[in-house]
């Protein structure tokens, strides 16, 4: 086709607005002309506005012609809105000619709109796919499994991933590439460039491939403008792929690290947790102060969060005054309990403290049995046992924390053995593999953009010439 | 909305108002009014912090934005060290030694002492040997074997450059970013604007220790809390025999005694503030009230022999409490542990105008131990994590001989920082092939630029933190200052 006709076809979606537009516009105003005192077109008007609308609905119905030629729609769909698209364009010259007859004129006019809509609706359909309309409420009202033991990894997890990024022009209405992701039987098929994926191999899978490229790369997926994979999202694609891309298995019968967990948890527990108002937290934490001696100091001026220090009050700091920060643990960033006199049978409140950062145990007599009360902080980045009694069993407790990432252990019983075993778990040497590629990837760049001038061997040996004179900045 | 600046002066400006006259004629609100206008613990308070405990907890009631660091520890090496033979390395300086130093780079700057230097200047190249250090590869001179152990840890800056050329005053500014007297210290900054966790030791203390040689003074003045009320001034501890002298009670008197004696004066100075409104008056009832704690907090901070002898050893301490850098540094740790906010170590002895190739290896040796052992300490402890150490002089020391020594250099000298919300394991900005002066890449780091990126890491804008004295809004950069995002973690 020649292109100047390739980019009249593409120009179809732009053009239908604008009778889509002046028909509706021409509908509620003789409609609200009906009633008493509501407006009026004149003749004139009407023979305008009416010339207008033809000339675009035969504007978009050839252009959508020409669009209708490129392939890759399915072609039920695509017949359905091409007639109805037609069928619309003739409505409108009839109507032209019906114009000074009010009721076939109203009757036209009805009929008119009406194929106005199902034409609209089948071109949605068209581009953005079959359930797009209802894709988000229908996932809203589904109630999720929330427990590991019934979720479904294919169905409840991945698949909808797919649903939501790719089926719109990967699916049966439209299918780019030949390429179809809304059943299983065509996802493994994989399209025009071969499968897309790689049982136990992500990053040599072209679903994954195709992701990382450059958001401007021609080849990136989904294509630029379109809503884009989101990190997470993109992980747990990988990770299915990885596992060797299962169908029918459930999350549990398979050992995810915690990161994955993490955000298998967030993406399907639908209720996330609130953000505790400022204004209340701060509230408690000055009568929280006041009573207990202890510093709470906000972290931030708009959030809520508190950084805690009970470190001040040493032993005179027990279980009983960490259970009455509860009305201020979820607001806790930083807890410093080190040196205070909390023992196993107290650390039960800190489950309460879902996003606590950093925790300072050090010097204090908990054990083993108290740190199983970390296992939700799944926001725990620092934890400092320095000077506990911990031994290398109790370390697996820790094993549930997925952001953990420094934890001090001098003058315990941990063995450096133990201690590189849970940091073994703590890694996720894939993802770190991949940035240092992509870190490569970027070094290549630099040198590929860095100006050398050789002056030869010679040029050792002369003096030195100072850098080029700075701007001034300060006195 | 900014943050309310308790400024004295508005304060009894409000007072004696009309307004204020009516008011306290009208008694009952009128009174109470005024009552709250005039503490400035009621003013704290109304900055979100209602806790009527006697700690001032700072003028901000939260952060700019998410604080990596709590506190901080200034390993100051007075008398400016060589950067060219600790942090910076430059071969082509080496090849250099004893010929004529290119007249394109000097022409028209300042120079302190070597302007008459008979014969011209020539270039004087290092005769110590450097390494690779740490997974890293930091170049680290091989006269600071312990520190070469933590170059995983530092992030060393080699663009340092300052304003001023001689001792006291480029310390003055080094600290308070000015040398005009009056400006308040960058502890001083700290205190007021942040507040300090421990309210039994001073929130900014000051340890001092001498090099072998005779050494420049330090002037008391380097701490000052300037135009700030004093009470936010770092307080200097002895660190020979007992930190504070007299903390102990007379013959005679018990603490009780003593107690009553406290409270009986912060009463009476209670009344006199009333009257008066001089915020000096509210220093002194909180310094008399922190003295008191002292005499408990002060024995036992300083009894060094709790420490275990393999602690001892791995600062070098010899003989606990004897004064040493060493020492001091053991001290820091244990006052940090504390609560403390900011502890300045000063440490005399790296002015070296002549025989630097004997003396800046002794230099090296007072302090190379002690300090890598401090920051292998606090990280141990999980102190690291938010304590900021920063290892540096004033200035540093110029590339072309002065006889056998180097004389003083403001267009180039290197620091090191470590912890606290600093990245570790980078090198940060760099100098020409000479170390004559920094280079204009983006990296270069004015003293406006290290407080500016050190205020950072306590998540304060420097722009924000300001103090209105004398008709105008002063700040610690003044109109400076870039915070250089790049060694922020």
């Amino acid at each position: 086709m020649e292109p100047w006709l390739q980019l009249a076809g593409r120009l179809h979606p732009l053009a239908a607005h604008l009778p889509i537009g002046l028909f509706i516009l021409l509908a509620v105003i003789e409609l609200a002309g009906a009633f008493p005192g509501g407006p009026r077109l004149t003749a004139q008007q009407r023979s305008w506005i009416l010339s207008l609308g033809f000339l675009g609905a035969a504007t978009t119905a050839s252009f959508g012609w020409l669009l209708a030629g490129s392939g890759d729609y399915d072609d039920t769909l695509l017949e359905r809105h091409r007639w109805l698209g037609v069928g619309f364009a003739a409505t409108t010259a009839v109507l032209y000619f019906l114009r000074h007859r009010p009721g076939a004129y109203a009757a036209g006019l009805t009929v008119s709109v009406a194929l106005l809509g199902f034409a609209g609706h089948a071109g949605g359909t068209l581009t953005h796919g079959e359930s797009y309309l209802s894709l988000s409420t229908v996932a809203a009202a589904s109630p999720a499994p929330t427990r590991a033991e019934d979720t479904r990894l294919f169905d409840d997890v991945i698949h909808p991933i797919l649903q939501q990024r790719c089926v719109s022009c990967h699916g049966a209405s439209k299918s780019q590439g030949d390429l179809r992701y809304d059943t299983r039987e065509f996802l493994v098929q994989g399209g025009k460039s071969g499968p897309s994926f790689k049982p136990g191999d992500a990053h040599g899978s072209l679903l994954i491939k195709r992701a990382h490229l450059p958001l401007e790369a021609k080849q990136h997926m989904p294509p630029k403008g379109k809503p884009q994979l989101t990190e997470d999202e993109l992980t747990l694609l990988e990770w299915w792929i990885d596992v060797g891309a299962p169908f029918d298995v459930r999350v549990s019968a398979i050992e995810a690290p915690p990161l994955i967990l993490e955000r298998l948890a967030t993406r399907l527990s639908w209720v996330r947790e609130p953000t505790p108002d400022r204004a209340v937290v701060l509230a408690a934490a000055a009568a929280l102060e006041q009573r207990l001696g202890v510093l709470l100091r906000p972290l931030t001026q708009d959030g809520p969060w508190l950084a805690a220090n009970a470190r001040v009050k040493l032993t005179a700091f027990g279980d009983a005054e960490l259970a009455a920060l509860a009305p201020i643990a979820p607001a806790l960033y930083w807890l410093d309990l080190g040196e205070t006199g909390v023992t196993d049978a107290g650390l039960g409140a800190l489950a309460a403290m879902k996003n606590l950062r950093r925790l300072q145990l050090d010097r204090t007599a908990i054990t083993g049995t108290g740190l199983r009360a970390l296992s939700g902080l799944s926001q725990l980045e620092t934890l400092n046992l320095h000077g506990t009694r911990l031994t290398d069993a109790d370390l697996s407790a820790l094993e549930s924390l997925p952001r953990l990432r420094s934890l001090y252990l001098w003058q315990t019983q941990v063995s450096a053995e133990a201690a590189a075993r849970l940091g073994q778990k703590q890694t996720d040497h894939r993802r770190i593999a991949r940035w240092r590629t992509e870190m490569a990837a970027l070094e290549a760049k630099i040198r590929a953009e860095t100006f050398r001038a050789n002056l030869g061997t010679d040029a050792e040996s002369r003096p030195p010439s100072p850098p080029a004179p700075t701007t001034a900045r300060s006195p | 909305m900014s943050p309310p600046n308790f400024s004295f002066l508005r304060q009894r400006q409000i007072a004696w108002s009309r307004r204020t006259f009516l008011g306290k004629s009208a008694q009952a609100i009128g009174t109470l009014a005024l009552g709250s206008l005039l503490t400035p613990r009621a003013l704290s308070a109304a900055a979100g912090s209602p806790v009527n405990d006697g700690r001032w907890r700072g003028i901000l009631p939260a952060p700019h934005f998410l604080p990596r660091a709590k506190r901080i520890i200034q390993l100051s090496m007075a008398g400016g060290p060589s950067h060219v033979e600790t942090f910076d390395p430059k071969p082509k300086l080496n090849a250099l030694h004893g010929q004529p130093f290119p007249a394109a780079f000097t022409e028209g700057q300042q120079l302190a002492q070597l302007q008459h230097e008979r014969g011209g200047l020539r270039a004087r190249g290092s005769p110590f040997t450097f390494s690779r250090c740490g997974l890293s590869g930091q170049m680290i001179c091989d006269l600071l074997p312990h520190t070469q152990t933590i170059a995983d840890e530092l992030c060393i800056v080699r663009s340092m450059h300052t304003d001023q050329i001689n001792h006291d005053p480029a310390h003055a500014f080094m600290n308070a970013g000015s040398i005009i007297k009056g400006r308040p210290s960058f502890g001083s900054w700290m205190l007021y604007g942040l507040g300090a966790e421990a309210d039994n030791l001073p929130g900014y203390v000051v340890l001092m220790s001498n090099g072998p040689g005779n050494d420049q003074p330090i002037s008391a003045r380097q701490w000052s809390a300037g135009f700030l009320p004093s009470k936010f001034q770092g307080v200097q501890f002895q660190s020979k025999g007992t930190p504070v002298h007299y903390v102990g009670n007379p013959d005679g008197i018990c603490q009780s005694l003593q107690r009553q004696l406290i409270d009986e004066l912060a009463e009476l100075n209670g009344y006199c503030a009333e009257r008066t409104l001089d915020p000096e008056i509210q220093t002194r009832v909180a310094q008399y009230e922190l003295a008191f704690k002292m005499q408990t907090s002060v024995p036992e901070l300083a009894d060094l022999r709790r420490e275990p002898q393999s602690t001892l050893d791995l600062y070098g301490i010899k003989e606990p409490g004897d004064g040493s850098f060493a020492s001091n540094c053991l001290l820091a740790r244990r006052l940090i542990e504390r609560g403390t906010r900011f502890v300045q170590l000063y440490h005399r002895g790296w002015d070296h105008h002549s025989e630097i190739d004997k003396n800046l290896p002794l230099a090296c040796k007072l302090v190379d131990q002690a300090s890598a052992a401090l920051v292998k300490d606090l990280k141990q402890r999980g102190l690291l994590e938010d304590t900021l150490v920063i290892w540096g002089g004033e200035f540093g020391r110029t590339p072309m001989g002065q006889g056998t020594g180097r004389d003083h250099h403001i267009n180039a000298f290197s620091v090191w920082m470590a912890g606290g919300g600093i990245r570790p394991g980078i090198t940060w900005g760099s100098t020409d092939e000479l170390g004559y002066r920094y280079l204009p890449d983006g990296q270069d780091m004015h003293v406006h630029d290290l407080h500016a990126t050190l205020l950072a890491a306590f998540g304060i804008d420097h722009e924000r933190l300001t103090y209105r004295y004398q008709g105008r809004d002063f700040r610690l950069t003044d109109v400076h200052g870039r915070v250089a995002q790049g060694i922020l973690t």
